[in-house]
């Protein structure tokens, strides 16, 4: 176990380095600079600006610089915000996204796992295809529809919710955002756990169960449950990093200042360590929680052994 | 007496070639290889006592005194600057002199004002707090208006598809604003390097039309016209098709009877760029079956993110027409002229006429003022004779209000003085429809 984990720790240092090259590439090959606007600079003063930034040196010397920065978890400052460093905005950033992604991500664990479970209990019941085609419905709607729809709804038309503005937790504003981000996750996690338990119910251990004479309820919450939310499990760990890292619609829709707001601006701005350190921060969250899925493995189906 | 200093080296563009004459060190700074550093002597500012400051000028420069309302010249304190450096604007550590003072600034969620007790005019201030939400989607904007967590919004907020229904409404604030739209052409390569061309392109447009549908007005000249008292605004070419085909015929796109053939017209050597931002790309369409209907010339629109655009634009990359505006810094026909008097800054057509540079620099040094918009207007007559952008419409300001929020006026600068503004509880007060100044 210990080696596996030493193993996989050790593979995201290349990872990380393959996705932060790809987005320094790319952010320049970007036309356009952080200074660009609607006027033209004058020489002199691009020129100035070139080199308080560091911009007049070869690209091996930034690219270096960047990597250096990386290495020690100080991505440098934003070229946009002056004054401020990238892990400044970070730290103020994550909260707002991860207090959303958190939400959103309990929501979907919850009502999806509740509606995969009563569909695969009753198949081809009223209930299953009701789950199922509120399911499809979550796949099928964007959250830049579903987002708007919510807000005419709640806020426009029945006034209970607020339709937007970040204002802590817990608040009322926080209900529309985590709603609309979650409708996709219970969607896929419904469905996960639909197909999930409809093997497991089948398989030979549950009707050792059940010839032990366990009552059903225990059958379903003691063994089929644990076997068959296996596939949500490994669908569920890089789900809850990319929410809590930031949604660039639905805190674009809301008008939260969360890390996807930050990092779309930062694309439009070309502020470059502010978007290589977003990037290297996702990038880390990822591939720690699908290490962490994996080491959950162990613990849920006894027949994994690393 | 620290900003003058401060900002005169980036900004200070609109009459800086006259002032760079007199003064070689300055000259040296802005026309020069290097930056040279730059005192406040240097550009002839001065403070006589604690409250007097004195600015001399080796031309008239009449329109100064109504750049004076811009934020460059707001009042800084030094000692904040130098203590704080770049952190000297976060809330705690700036110093300001206005009625208000900055309370919290969180990025893309709210900056918070607060009354200034310590503000000269402090018991006239009305509120005693100003939230303003840093939103970026108008349709967030409008939800939040409509369920009331808004008391206003700012300009152009209401989207134009959703004029017909916002329009009638007695929130709706609709003034016209010292802000155009134009399209720049390409002067430097391709057909749109023929005046005649750029003539034909802009006359076959019927911007009427497309005022109202869009639902502003017509712009025709340079300069918006009413928000220049006294400016003997030229007119500029109307629409007239028919003539843009004889012109387009004489610049040799012609069959063999002489007439305008729209299959010689080399479409492919002409897009239109557009950003994606606001309502560019409905204009752009609109402007494309105008081209299609009155010249039968199809011209293929290009989208382009907002920084790759200006990139493209003012390295004069893009073939044809690209899509810009401006807000009016000032309130002079000035601020939107001098954009063509030098090829850098946002002049990014490539046409550049000493005679038009001439005539501002002569306008600008007439003292007698209706001498000077004369001249304003001759190199207005004269941008319009070389047809360098395609005038198209004056912005209006779109706006929200509630009928609770009063003293708080639509204005064609987009600059609201918070301190007169106050929330009104007596409702026979409320403003029904767009208040008149002065009530």
């Amino acid at each position: 176990m210990l080696r596996f984990i030493i193993r996989r720790v050790i593979v995201i240092i290349p990872m990380l380095l393959i996705v932060v090259s790809l987005t320094w590439t790319l952010v320049r090959l970007a036309p356009g600079s952080f200074y660009t606007g609607e006027k033209k600079l004058a020489p002199a003063v691009e020129k100035n600006l070139r080199e308080k930034y560091g911009l007049d040196k070869p690209w091996y010397v930034q690219y270096g610089k960047v990597l250096k920065n990386i290495a020690r978890f100080d991505f440098g400052n934003s070229l946009k915000y002056e004054g401020q460093s990238v892990n400044q905005i970070l730290l103020r950033a994550l909260p707002v996204s991860a207090t959303l992604g958190i939400t959103a991500y309990l929501i979907a664990l919850l009502v999806g796992i509740t509606m995969g479970a009563l569909a695969a209990l009753k198949p081809n019941s009223w209930l299953d295809y009701a789950s199922m085609t509120l399911a499809m419905l979550g796949i099928s709607i964007p959250n830049f529809v579903l987002g708007p729809l919510l807000v005419l709804l709640f806020s426009l038309t029945l006034f209970w919710f607020p339709p937007a503005l970040w204002n802590g937790f817990p608040s009322k504003s926080l209900v529309l955002p985590a709603l609309t981000l979650s409708a996709i996750y219970i969607a896929y996690i419904a469905r996960l756990t639909r197909s999930g338990m409809l093997e497991v119910m089948r398989s030979d251990y549950i009707r050792t169960a059940r010839a032990k004479g366990l009552s059903e309820t225990q059958v379903v919450t003691r063994h089929a449950l644990r076997g068959g939310l296996l596939p949500v499990v490994s669908f569920s760990g890089p789900a809850l990093a990319f929410l809590i890292t930031g949604t660039v619609v639905v805190e674009r829709i809301f008008a939260l200042p969360g890390l996807g707001n930050y990092f779309i601006n930062a694309c439009f701005n070309r502020d470059e360590p502010l978007i290589i350190g977003i990037v290297a921060f996702i990038a880390i969250s990822v591939l720690v929680f699908n290490l962490l899925v994996d080491i959950s493995y162990a613990f849920i189906d006894p027949r994994i052994r690393y | 007496m620290h900003s003058p200093a401060r900002v005169v080296l980036p900004k200070s563009e609109k009459n800086r070639k006259k002032i760079l004459d007199a003064n070689p060190k300055l000259n040296a700074a802005v026309t020069g290889k290097q930056l040279v550093p730059v005192g406040a002597e240097d550009i002839g500012v001065e403070a006589v006592d604690d409250y007097t400051l004195r600015i001399s000028f080796s031309v008239p420069a009449p329109y100064f005194i109504n750049m004076m309302p811009h934020q460059f010249f707001r009042a800084l304190h030094q000692k904040t600057i130098e203590k704080f450096g770049s952190a000297w604007t976060d809330a705690g550590n700036i110093v300001t002199s206005g009625a208000f003072k900055l309370e919290s600034w969180k990025h893309y969620d709210r900056i918070v004002v607060a009354r200034d007790p310590m503000n000269w005019d402090a018991r006239n201030v009305k509120l005693d707090r100003v939230v303003f939400y840093l939103l970026t989607e108008n349709a967030t904007m409008m939800s939040l208006y409509k369920a009331g967590e808004l008391d206003a919004t700012y300009n152009h907020t209401v989207p134009s598809a959703w004029l017909d229904v916002i329009g009638p409404l007695k929130d709706f604030m609709d003034a016209p604003e010292a802000a155009i739209d134009y399209y720049n052409f390409n002067t430097s390569k391709g057909p749109t390097a023929d005046v005649r061309v750029r003539k034909a392109m802009n006359m076959s447009l019927d911007k009427k039309a497309l005022a109202n549908w869009r639902h502003v007005k017509a712009l025709t000249a340079m300069t918006p016209d009413g928000i220049f008292p006294g400016y003997p605004q030229p007119k500029g070419d109307p629409f007239d098709p028919e003539k843009a085909k004889r012109l387009l015929a004489e610049a040799g796109y012609r069959d063999a009877s002489g007439n305008f053939d729209p299959k010689k017209f080399e479409a492919s050597e002409v897009e239109l760029i557009v950003n994606p931002d606001a309502n560019n790309l409905p204009y752009a369409e609109f402007i494309q079956a105008q081209w299609k209907q009155n010249l039968g010339v199809t011209i293929s629109i290009r989208v382009m993110e907002a920084k790759t655009l200006s990139k493209t634009m003012s390295a004069l990359e893009y073939k044809g027409v690209a899509r810009t505006g401006y807000a009016a810094d000032y309130m002079d026909p000035y601020t939107f002229l001098s954009i063509f008097g030098s090829t850098g800054g946002a002049n990014n057509t490539g046409w550049l006429d000493p005679k038009y540079v001439a005539l501002l620099e002569e306008a600008n040094r007439a003292v007698d003022h209706q001498k000077r918009y004369q001249l304003l207007a001759q190199a207005e007559q004269l941008l319009l004779d070389a047809q360098p952008v395609i005038p198209l419409t004056v912005g209006t300001t779109r706006s929200l209000k509630k009928p609770y929020l009063k003293g708080f006026y639509p204005n064609p600068a987009m600059l609201h003085p918070w301190k007169y503004a106050f929330i009104e509880r007596d409702s026979s007060k409320w403003d029904y429809g767009m208040p008149e100044m002065g009530n």
